[in-house]
């Protein structure tokens, strides 16, 4: 290589003018540029400066002035390998991939230059980074890199030319490849159904390993392909729908988990997938069980089978992929792409999928596809959710690394600091960033016996002194930094964390005071966070105010804020504490007559939590059917019998009652269902005592426990005065099975009763039409189709009005998205319906509307509802209420296209409620 | 309501009557038959087809009939299971549940429809469900109830008056 005179005379202008700094001296973090030694000594002593230098500001991050020296001395020789690769390297930092290219393009048979280009073109053209790495084949003979540079290239596009290639690198260099590789081609194997090619594969990449060092990867992956391949034996005969029977049972069993009866639902689930084992819907309802039970093994192999006999269902895919991108954290996300990727090519506008997939995406480091994935998500929803993450997002992957400034901010040399002393320093710096502790010691030393207030050189001492372990000499560094700048606010909250690390409180408490007052908010905290471990909590609460006060963020906001809730917390409690603390010796006497008196009623429960209602009613009717009913109504004639001499009467009442020895009486059954009523309440929040404070209950268990005083009279009834104890039972009888019993009625119909009609529904009609997001849109108004008779329902009012609410709203927005507003048709249709069997009579109201698209039972059974529907399911639920969908196929849709009937018992108003 | 139970309807029986009692347990059973005065045969049925299979091999002047069998298997039970989750969305608890609360309405209807005119007593407080029981009587007669805090004595005298009224049409 040569150099015209100018290019000398140039380099010799740079010389002169100090621009090229013998030493190299590195910006903290930034990566060590090394030049390769074998290329510098072929180069003349003018170039190898200039590309020394250029590497030296590419270190420091001076990007555009190593490109300048980069280029500098290709002007001169373009075949400078390391300058190429220099210039290509800086050109990527600034964002200019595509300058980069051009450069790395320049020398077409150069190996390095060849590697580099084709590193570079990986995301953006992998078919031209193919082509190189191929053409490395022969340029790099014997090298293996290109076959597995190949190998990850081809994984998804060819995964058997990537396999073949893989296998040329390991035969080449005799040891395994890296797991990601092997993982990545067996992924494209499988992906395209060579699954025994992927297993054979694995087994290699196993066996290679020693037994306790195999990457997880690659034994997850393995696992997965054995679980595929015996979920291909099940698919085998394709996916077989679900006879009647069957879809009933998966219903039942959905419902069960729903209830939360997972050991029951999991139960029925495995018994149907051994009977219907080609229904993916079984499989991908196990693994949804399986999931939430934390068996998430068995839950992948369920949504594999899932997936394997319905390859063309998005959910199952999704369900899969979100579990891999879930559950292994991050090891799988490779996969769990894969299947989200699948996911959406059958549901391309699943705009939240599409958002996942962008993070799982950027996670992996693809960016240049996340940032892909974001856009097609914010072109499905602009407003949706994510948007205005993903847009951040998007931002931040494309952003540029600033450009450096033309000369770097330093601080300003010190006057009374030689030359050497700096060079020292600087030394210094670089071993301590190579890990040199040593050697970065001893440079700082002599730079600071040269110059001993050196600020710079002492902040270094106490750095590597704290990365020696020696606390003391980093604190005794710092302080001599305090003496040269006695106000610096970094330096005193350094010393001060060191002072507190050390247990010296008071001279931390010094420091952070100082720091506070010199600028450093953070000392604030610093400060709060010492009186709290102190106990001090005033104290603390005034440090965090002046933190608030002065800080804009940083590390500390966060710490400070939860600081500040605790104290918050413990101030309320303190304040109830202080004032229970003079009732609280009283408190303690009175404690058994206290709890007896606090404490809530049922009727507290059904007033705080009305959504508690169904389930006392069903504790109470169970008090009445199986407490009375069957056992205590026979207490009246036993008083009889005894009265008239009949003892064995009262050993037959015994045996009732009280059950054999080691059974369980009727009266320990009514203590059962009480517990059970106050479980239910501690569920809502509501400490019930139904024992000693609840109208009904109350009395009836201090009869039951009068009945219980009365057992060893009964089992021995020759024993006692007969005419006493028949005096007793039929008191008893009274208390139980009529003023209970009639009490109990009382409360399991206390729900009160609501009249539907069509007025009601006309107002919630236009509640709903007034809608801002409805305005404009709902047709005339409600066409209404019911007698004159308002039709009575147990259910709270709010509760009805939010089933048709959600209802009303439904059909108007799948009015106003599928028809044009002048065809738009809603309407109600109120009648009764009698069971002729059971007597029972049912009120049935249909939401009719003509918007074209089908709703169906197997929708509302499926629990894929959308737009509230499945509020409305549950509500009526909670009030033994059912919904259906009728279609046009009904004759009493006749007129519409559906109608989504909603039909709850009708009630029969007590004698109080009757007009 | 008026008085289901009149304290006369007719000259009571001498007569020793047999009472067939459906119920899924056996307190009834067991209270009536320890209770009960002389005079009373008491048979019991533990599900609508046992009830049946009684009445086609026995004679009885009065059938006393639980409401709930939450005791009976479900593949007793009368009714359509599916037939009935359809009405509950393909819901099968609920669906049994709705058979088990109602069981005692299936035998009736099925004792109906097999032919047996006898007078049924239920055991069930229809007092707050006025227009479930008419919706009932006026189906099934004769029909008649009894709460369900009713002790045996006053069950008896009832069963003994209604089974005059059957013998009387």
């Amino acid at each position: 290589m040569t150099l015209s005179h100018g290019g000398y005379a140039l380099i010799a202008l740079l010389l002169a003018a100090g621009a090229m700094p013998a030493v190299l001296a590195q910006v903290p973090g930034a990566e060590m540029v090394e030049l390769p030694d074998l290329d510098l000594a072929a180069l003349p002593p003018g170039v190898r400066s200039v590309l020394e230098e250029a590497a030296g500001a590419e270190t420091r991050g001076e990007l555009d002035r190593a490109a300048a020296r980069y280029r500098l001395v290709l002007g001169r020789d373009p075949t400078v390998v390391p300058a190429v690769l220099g210039l290509s390297r800086v050109l990527q930092a600034q964002g200019d991939p595509d300058g980069a290219d051009k450069v790395l393009a320049r020398m077409p048979h150069e190996v390095e230059v060849v590697q580099a280009r084709a590193r570079l073109l990986e995301e953006r053209n992998p078919e031209e980074a193919l082509a190189l790495y191929r053409r490395l084949e022969t340029l790099a003979m014997g090298s293996a890199d290109p076959y597995l540079h190949q190998a990850s290239l081809l994984a998804s596009r060819d995964p058997t030319a990537a396999m073949v290639a893989l296998g040329t690198w390991w035969d080449l260099e005799g040891t395994p490849p890296a797991a990601d590789v092997v993982v990545a081609v067996a992924l494209g194997l499988k992906e395209a159904g060579e699954l025994d090619e992927a297993q054979g594969l694995l087994e290699r990449a196993h066996a290679a390993w020693p037994a306790d060092e195999v990457p997880t990867e690659l034994l997850a992956l393995g696992d997965r392909i054995g679980v595929e391949r015996e979920a291909l034996r099940l698919g085998a005969g394709g996916l077989v729908p679900l006879s009647a029977a069957e879809e009933l049972a998966l219903q039942a069993a959905r419902a069960r988990y729903i209830a939360g009866e997972s050991d029951q639902a999991l139960a029925a689930l495995r018994e149907l997938a051994g009977q219907a084992p080609h229904a993916p819907e079984v499989w991908a309802a196990l693994g949804d069980v399986h999931l939430a039970r934390g068996t998430v093994a068995e839950a992948e192999r369920a949504y594999v089978a899932a997936t394997t006999l319905a390859p063309d269902e998005a959910a199952y895919h999704a369900r899969l992929g979100t579990l891999l991108a879930e559950r292994y954290a991050g090891r799988r996300h490779r996969e769990a792409i894969a299947e989200l990727s699948a996911a959406l090519a059958l549901r391309p506008t699943w705009a939240d999928l599409t958002f996942r997939q962008a993070q799982l995406l950027r996670e992996a480091g693809r960016f240049e596809a996340a940032d892909e994935a974001l856009a097609a998500y914010l072109a499905l929803e602009p407003d949706g959710p994510h948007a205005a993450a993903a847009r951040q997002t998007r931002e931040d992957l494309t952003r540029r690394q600033p450009a450096a400034e033309a000369e770097p901010w330093r601080a300003a040399p010190t006057a009374s600091v030689p030359d050497p002393a700096r060079q020292a320093c600087r030394v210094a710096r670089v071993y301590r960033q190579r890990g040199d502790l040593s050697a970065a010691r001893r440079e700082v030393d002599a730079a600071l016996t040269l110059a001993p207030d050196y600020l710079e050189a002492l902040l270094l001492l106490a750095a590597i002194q704290l990365g020696q372990g020696d606390q003391d000499g980093a604190r005794a560094s710092y302080a001599r930094c305090l003496e040269v700048a006695p106000d610096d606010p970094r330096l005193l909250l350094n010393l001060g964390e060191l002072e507190r690390a050390a247990g010296h409180q008071d001279a931390a408490r010094e420091r952070f005071l100082g720091a506070a007052k010199a600028g450093a908010p953070e000392a604030w905290y610093l400060l709060a966070d010492m009186a709290d471990e102190a106990g001090r909590s005033s104290e603390a609460r005034r440090y965090l105010q002046a933190y608030f006060a002065e800080s804009t963020g940083g590390l500390a906001l966060e710490p400070a804020r939860a600081l500040e809730a605790r104290l918050r917390q413990r101030l309320w409690l303190v304040r109830g504490l202080v004032g229970g603390t003079l009732a609280g010796v009283g408190l303690l006497l009175g404690g058994l007559v206290l709890w007896r008196r606090t404490g809530a009623a049922l009727g507290t429960l059904l007033a705080r939590e009305p959504s508690s209602y169904h389930e006392v009613a069903r504790l109470l009717s169970a008090i009445r059917h199986e407490v009375l009913k069957h056992n205590t109504t026979l207490l009246g004639t036993v008083a009889e019998r005894l009265e008239a001499g009949e003892e064995h009467a009262a050993l037959y009442a015994a045996e009732r009652l009280f059950g054999a020895p080691g059974e369980q009486g009727v009266i320990a059954r009514f203590e059962a269902y009480l517990s059970e009523l106050e479980d239910l309440g501690r569920r809502h929040g509501v400490r019930l005592n139904l024992r000693a404070r609840d109208p009904v209950l109350a009395p009836m268990h201090r009869a039951m426990r009068r009945l219980q005083r009365l057992e060893p009279a009964l089992r021995r009834p020759h024993r006692v005065r007969r005419l006493r104890l028949a005096a007793e039972l039929r008191s008893l009888s009274v208390q139980l099975n009529e003023v209970g019993f009639r009490a109990l009625g009382r409360v399991i119909r206390d729900v009160s009763l609501q009249p539907v009609s069509g007025a009601f529904f006309s107002v919630v009609y236009e509640r709903v039409a007034a809608e801002p997001a409805l305005m404009g849109e709902t047709p005339g108004a409600l066409e209404v189709d019911a007698g004159e008779e308002e039709i009575p329902v147990r259910v709270f009012r709010q509760d009805l009005e939010d089933v048709a609410t959600n209802l009303l709203r439904n059909a108007l927005v799948a009015l106003a998205e599928e028809l044009p507003r002048a065809e738009r048709r809603v309407g109600v249709a109120i009648e009764e319906e009698l069971d002729p069997v059971t007597g029972l009579e049912t009120l049935a109201v249909r939401f009719r509307d003509n918007a074209p698209r089908p709703l169906t039972d197997a929708i509302l059974r499926g629990r894929s509802i959308e737009r509230g529907l499945g509020l409305a399911a549950d509500l009526l639920a909670r009030h033994q209420g059912v919904m259906s969908v009728e279609t046009r196929d009904d004759e009493r849709c006749a007129g519409w296209t559906k109608a989504v009937v909603v039909r709850l018992p009708r009630a029969e108003p007590t004698e109080e409620e009757r007009p | 309501m008026t008085d289901p139970c009149p304290p006369t309807a007719g000259p009571p029986s001498s007569r020793p009557l047999r009472v067939l009692v459906v119920e899924d347990g056996e307190e009834y059973s067991a209270n009536l038959a320890r209770f009960l005065p002389g005079g009373l045969t008491l048979a019991r049925a533990g599900s609508g087809a046992e009830a049946l299979a009684a009445l086609a091999t026995s004679t009885f002047h009065v059938i006393f009939l639980d409401m709930r069998f939450d005791r009976t298997p479900a593949e007793a039970l009368l009714g359509d299971l599916a037939a009935t989750a359809d009405r509950f969305n393909g819901d099968l608890e609920r669906a049994r549940r709705f058979l088990e609360d109602n069981q005692g309405a299936y035998v009736l209807a099925a004792l109906r429809e097999a032919g047996c005119g006898l007078p049924v007593v239920f055991s069930h407080d229809f007092s707050g469900e006025p227009r479930r029981w008419a919706n009932l009587e006026q189906r099934y007669p004769p029909l008649y109830y009894l709460s369900d805090n009713a002790g045996p004595e006053e069950v008896s005298r009832c069963l003994r008056a209604w089974a005059a009224t059957g013998e009387a049409a």
